[in-house]
This record gives C-alpha cells, structure tokens and sequence, in this order.
C-alpha cells in the first residue's frame, strides 16, 4: 500500500534499495548554517546558528505530529521557527503549516493543526541554536506521528560542528551583547578597544609574550657576566684590555640596536652562519645589553670608596680578592635601580626583533591587526609590556629592603631564642 | 699613670739591643711636586709603642700608609722583619698581613656583619677554614668587647664599635705590628673612650704598634716613644716625658701647648 504511495522523487532512491522498509517521511536534508550576516562556510560551535530540516512526506499520510530531538549540549530557540511545506512541480509552491510547537527538555514537539495529506517537502527551520563549543558531530532524531502509526525518520545526516577556543566563544557571545554593540558604535572605541577582538587576541599575543620574556629573560642575565668582565677590563691597568672593552662599548652603544639586529640577522645568514631566530635574537640582546651593563657597572665600581679597596688591600688580600668579595657585592647592591632601568628597557626594545620576524609580542599582535584591522591587539600587546615594567619597580624596591630586611629579621630570631632560652 | 708604661718602656729597651723590627731610613714621599716626606729615619723595636704626633698635613698619615705600602715610597728603604719591602722583589700581601692597619674612617665592609667582616681576609689570605676563621674572630670580637654584635652590620653600629670591629678584624691576621692611623679622629668624643681602652690593652699585651693620633693623654700615658713631625721631618723624638714635658724645639712646644689648651 505504502510503496504505491511513495511520490515520485523518492521512488527512484526506493527503487535502489529495495529491502528497506517503507516509511511515510524520509530525510532530505538535515543542516546547520551559522545565523550571521557573514558567509560563513563552516558551522561553528557556540555561535548563533539555526538548523534546517528537511523531510518529504508522501501523499496521503496524514502526519500529526513531528518530534525533534537535540541533543544534549545544543540549544535551540522556539520563538521563530519556521514551518512550511513545499509542494507542487519542482516543490515551488510554499504553504505555511499551522502548528503548536512544545518543548520537552532536548524534544522540540510540532503537533500540526491539521494532518498533512499533502505530497511534499516539510522544511523546518530552528533559530537561535547555539551548538556545543567543542564542535563535533550533531545528531538530530526525528519522530512523527501519521495515521498508520508512529514512526522515526531514519537516515538523518550528522551536521558537522567546527570546534571554537573559550576566547572565540566569549568573542562571539560578546558580539551579541548590546552593550558591546553600543560601545562598537563608537569608532574610537571600536578602534582601540573593540572587547570582541580584546578576547580573541589576548591568548594569541599571549605566545608573543612568552617569547619576549624568554628573550629577555635569557639576553639579560647573560649579559651580566659579559658586562663585568667588559668592566673589569675598562678598568684595567692594560691599554691593550682597555682598548678592546671601550670600543666595544662605545660601538654597541653608538649605533641604534634596531641596526644591530639587521646586521645580524640579514648578514649572518649572508655569510653562511644560520642560527635560528630565538637564539640569534638572545645573542643579539646579550651583546647590546652588556655594553649598557658594563657602564653600569664601571660607575658602581668607581663609585666604592676607595678606602673600601685600601682596607681589603691592608689584611693582605689581593686584588682580584677584593674586587670578588668587597668590591662587587657592594657594586651589585648600589647599581640594582640601575640595573632594573637596564632590564625594562631591554624588554621593551625587544619588541624591535618583529623587524626581522621574530614571533614576538609585537609580531603577533601585528598579525592579528593585520586580519582584522583593528588596532585592539597592540592594545593587548602594551598591556602585556606594561605588567612587566609596572611592577618591576616595586620588586626592586623590595630586593634593596630585604637585603637590610634579612638583618633584623635574623637579629629578632636570635633575640626571641635568647628570650626563650632565658625563661627556660 | 705614666707609671704604667713603665714596664712595656723597659722591654722596648731590653729589644732594643737586637735588630728592630722595623726600620725607616731616609723616606721620601711626593704626590706631584708636592713633598710630603723629606727624609724620615726612625726605628720600633718589638713591643714597642711608637706614637707619632703633629699638626695636619705634617705627613703623620703618608708615613703609616708607606709602610703599608698603600702609598709607594718615592725614595729611601723601608726594612721590616729583616725584609727591604720596597723592593720590586718583595710580596706586598704578605707584607701587609703581618701589618695590621686601623684606619680613620674604619673602612668596615659594609655588606657583611661584624662576624663576617673579621672572617673574610682569614678566609681568602690566611686560608682558614670556615670553622676556624669563626673562632678566631669570634675571639677578636670577644677581645674589643662586641661578641654580642657579631652579627651586627656595619651601619647598624656606632662609630666606636666600628672601629672595634676594624681592630678586631686586623687582629685576626695575626700581625706582627699594628698601625693605627688617626684611629679615634672620626668618633664622637664620648666614643673615643672605648677605642682607647682596647688599644690600651693591645699596648699591654706587647703588641708592637705604630699610632698616629691627636689623643696626647694616651701618647702620654702608652708611648715608649714619642716622634713630633712637622713639614714632612721629624722635629723631635723620645720618651713621652722628654717630649712633653721638655720639649727641645720651640714649634714642639707650642704644638703642645696648643692642643693640651
């Protein structure tokens, strides 16, 4: 009976398999498109999105009743669904279906005003779904309801989600907030300070980060034995030390370091020297930086009284003896604002190695302002300077106290054991 | 009280016959055109305390800092322990351990405590352990009366105990003499008491020293010998009584009625 009622466009496919049982609704399409104006291609979770379903009815089977089942992690809005049967040659012909739609957990439940005996397409399209953000496979099950019974739509094709990162979906649910829209509509703010792009290049620029503070982090402390020793000869008594160390300095502190970089950076891959990108980058800072070190370092000497140097001097101590265990230390403690000046600059000028590619803080915001075209990521990037630099003078400020701290702390010990002591 | 420099002078006296342990002949010192020392010759003998006296800028410091060899001499010996230290030949460091010096401004080193202070050299010139370098400035420190500030840095203590600490610390070395240049002048008169007791002691004890200073109450009552300079030579030497009590020149004279008022 049913397989004589099959319409004519399914028939074929009928015809291909015939050991499949006969039903009155078969599947044509079942799809996810993202709800926004941009044409998007790929489906993206936790993205406003809609579903369309697509079945074809055979004439005559008068169905009462369809229910969509979700799945779990999906959802979906009911306040403008669209419900229509196309019908007629080519299924040109739109009629509107009146039905009442309930929502039973993950079940959206269409019960039509009048059975459809209509030969057709049933397309229905869902509103304001919101798949998972994890992507994945989206299953959607059907089940209706006609006079011969009760059945499922079999076959229904899994609609494919693409997976999208917290960020992107914070992004995303911030796109649609009206307060991110009201504050977008100023072009300023837009520009500098769009939240959605703020989101979005936060962890993105967040690798840059890592990578200039890793620069930095090893440029600098390598750069302090290099300045000392550059020191220690710009001291010297030798012409020949004295020499070599105040050229070096005077060069690496009389060019730009921007010129620097290129040199190195262009003219050792010239010269047949390949060295990746991070360490050359390393070296690079190191060599600059020592120069500003040794300075740094000549006047902290040189700043010693020299009855520091006659004191080490009159016990018999020699002198590389005394500039290791009097001079520096005291050096080191007198020249740590200096020094921390030294590091801030470092890591700021480190930004110059995007000059030459160096995926670093300023280079991926680039990247990032350059797809998007706003300037939100440099905005990002500064701040990531900025939590560097700002609290840095305070930790200096800490490091000169705690070293007289440890004194009376370790005092206030010994006075609190002696005090325990005696009343033992 | 001149009574108690009495045994000390007698045991300068019976070291006198043998060779003294140091002996300044002819010393000559120039910074530039400027001749601070005009041919000094004098002598100290073991245990013996030599204190040397005179207005500002008579070159009382130069001399103690030649010896010393801070300041290198531009002409004439300097023999200590039967060694020519000027000589191009001659270890300086090993020189100056067995030459204690206290200096004005006490030079403490300022990013170490009391304890650490006076352990330092005895670590890296004397090679002692950690465990012995302790003990002997433990010792020291007991000796200037500041074992409870060894832990104590530097400008954590007063001036007095600063400079205790810098005694003590020359002390460690085990020096053979000690210099004390000008060891009380930067201290606040109540402070100065304290300095003087310990090199008091030291003098008592048979320390062989060489003390410039302005304190003629203590040139007075612990000198063996007394050398009044002026201009870069000695004016005068002697016991303390022969030097202050009869002065022969006429500029040692007013110098000392200048300063004793």
């Amino acid at each position: 009976m049913r397989v004589v009622a099959l319409c004519l466009m399914s028939c074929l496919m009928w015809l291909a398999a015939p050991a499949t049982p006969a039903h009155a609704m078969e599947i044509v399409n079942c799809t996810g498109r993202p709800n926004s104006d941009q044409d998007k291609t790929s489906i993206m979770g936790a993205t406003q999105s809609r579903i369309t379903f697509v079945a074809s009815i055979a004439e005559g089977e008068g169905v009462e009743e369809l229910t969509l089942h979700i799945p779990d992690g999906t959802t979906f809005g009911t306040d403008d669904l669209q419900v229509t049967l196309l019908t007629g040659e080519n299924l040109m012909t739109r009629n509107e279906v009146a039905y009442n739609a309930t929502v039973d957990g993950q079940d959206l439940v269409l019960e039509f005003d009048e059975p459809i005996t209509q030969a057709g397409n049933l397309n229905i399209i869902v509103y304001d779904v919101y798949f998972p953000q994890e992507g994945g496979d989206v299953q959607v099950e059907a089940t209706y309801v006609a006079a011969a019974g009760t059945a499922d739509v079999d076959d229904i094709p899994a609609i494919k989600v693409t997976g999208i990162s917290g960020p992107e979906a914070l992004s995303q649910w911030l796109a649609d907030q009206a307060w991110v829209q009201a504050w977008n509509s100023n072009r300023f703010l837009r520009l500098f300070f769009d939240p959605t792009i703020l989101v979005t290049s936060f962890p993105v620029v967040l690798n840059g980060f890592f990578m200039s503070v890793g620069v930095v982090a090893l440029a600098f402390p390598l750069g302090i034995p290099l300045a000392l020793v550059l020191a220690l000869m710009r001291l010297s008594k030798f012409f020949l030390w004295r020499g070599i160390a105040t050229t070096y300095v005077n060069l690496m502190r009389g060019t730009p370091l921007f010129l620097q970089i290129y040199v190195a950076f262009f003219g050792l891959p010239l010269a047949g020297i390949d060295v990746p990108n991070f360490p050359l980058g390393v070296i690079v800072l190191m060599l600059n930086s020592g120069a500003y070190m040794c300075e740094i370092f000549r006047a902290g000497i040189l700043s010693i009284n020299k009855g520091q140097n006659e004191a080490a001097r009159s016990l018999g101590m020699s002198r590389v003896q005394t500039m290791l265990h009097v001079i520096i230390p005291q050096m080191f403690r007198l020249v740590i604002p200096n020094l921390t000046n030294e590091f801030i600059t470092l890591y700021k000028d480190s930004s110059l190695l995007a000059a030459v590619g160096v995926m670093e803080l300023v280079m991926y915001a680039r990247t990032i302002v350059a797809t998007t075209g706003s300037i939100t990521p440099y905005i990002v990037a500064a701040v990531f300077y900025l939590v560097i630099t700002l609290p840095l003078s305070r930790v200096t400020r800490h490091l000169e106290e705690s070293l007289r701290g440890h004194r009376s702390r370790k005092r206030k010990r010994a006075a609190a054991a002696a005090k325990e002591a005696s009343h033992a | 009280m001149p009574k108690n420099s009495q045994p000390i002078a007698g045991a300068a006296v019976g070291g006198a016959a043998s060779a003294p342990i140091l002996s300044v002949h002819d010393l000559h010192k120039s910074f530039g055109d400027n001749e601070v020392l005009k041919g000094i010759s004098f002598d100290v003998h073991k245990g013996e305390v030599v204190v040397i006296l005179g207005p500002s800028g008579s070159g009382k410091s130069t001399i103690l800092r030649c010896l010393n060899l801070l300041e290198k001499p531009t002409s004439g010996s300097i023999v200590f322990e039967g060694e020519d230290i000027c000589s191009p030949s001659s270890d300086v460091n090993d020189i100056r351990k067995r030459l204690g010096m206290v200096f004005q401004q006490f030079n403490l080193f300022p990013h170490l405590d009391a304890l650490h202070n006076v352990m330092l050299a005895q670590e890296k010139v004397l090679k002692r352990s950690k465990e012995e370098a302790e003990r002997v400035a433990l010792e020291q420190l007991t000796r200037v009366g500041l074992a409870d500030r060894a832990d104590y840095f530097p400008d954590e203590l007063s001036g007095g105990q600063q400079q205790r600490v810098a005694i003590a610390r020359a002390l460690a070395m085990d020096p053979h003499m000690m210099l004390f240049d000008e060891a009380t002048s930067a201290l606040d008169p109540e402070l100065v008491r304290g300095v003087l007791d310990v090199m008091r002691e030291l003098a008592q004890g048979g320390m062989t020293m060489a003390v410039v200073t302005h304190e003629m109450s203590f040139a007075r009552d612990v000198a063996d010998r007394v050398i009044f300079m002026e201009d870069g030579v000695i004016v005068e030497e002697g016991t303390p009584e022969e030097v202050f009590e009869h002065p022969k020149s006429e500029r040692t004279r007013a110098f000392i009625g200048q300063v004793t008022g």
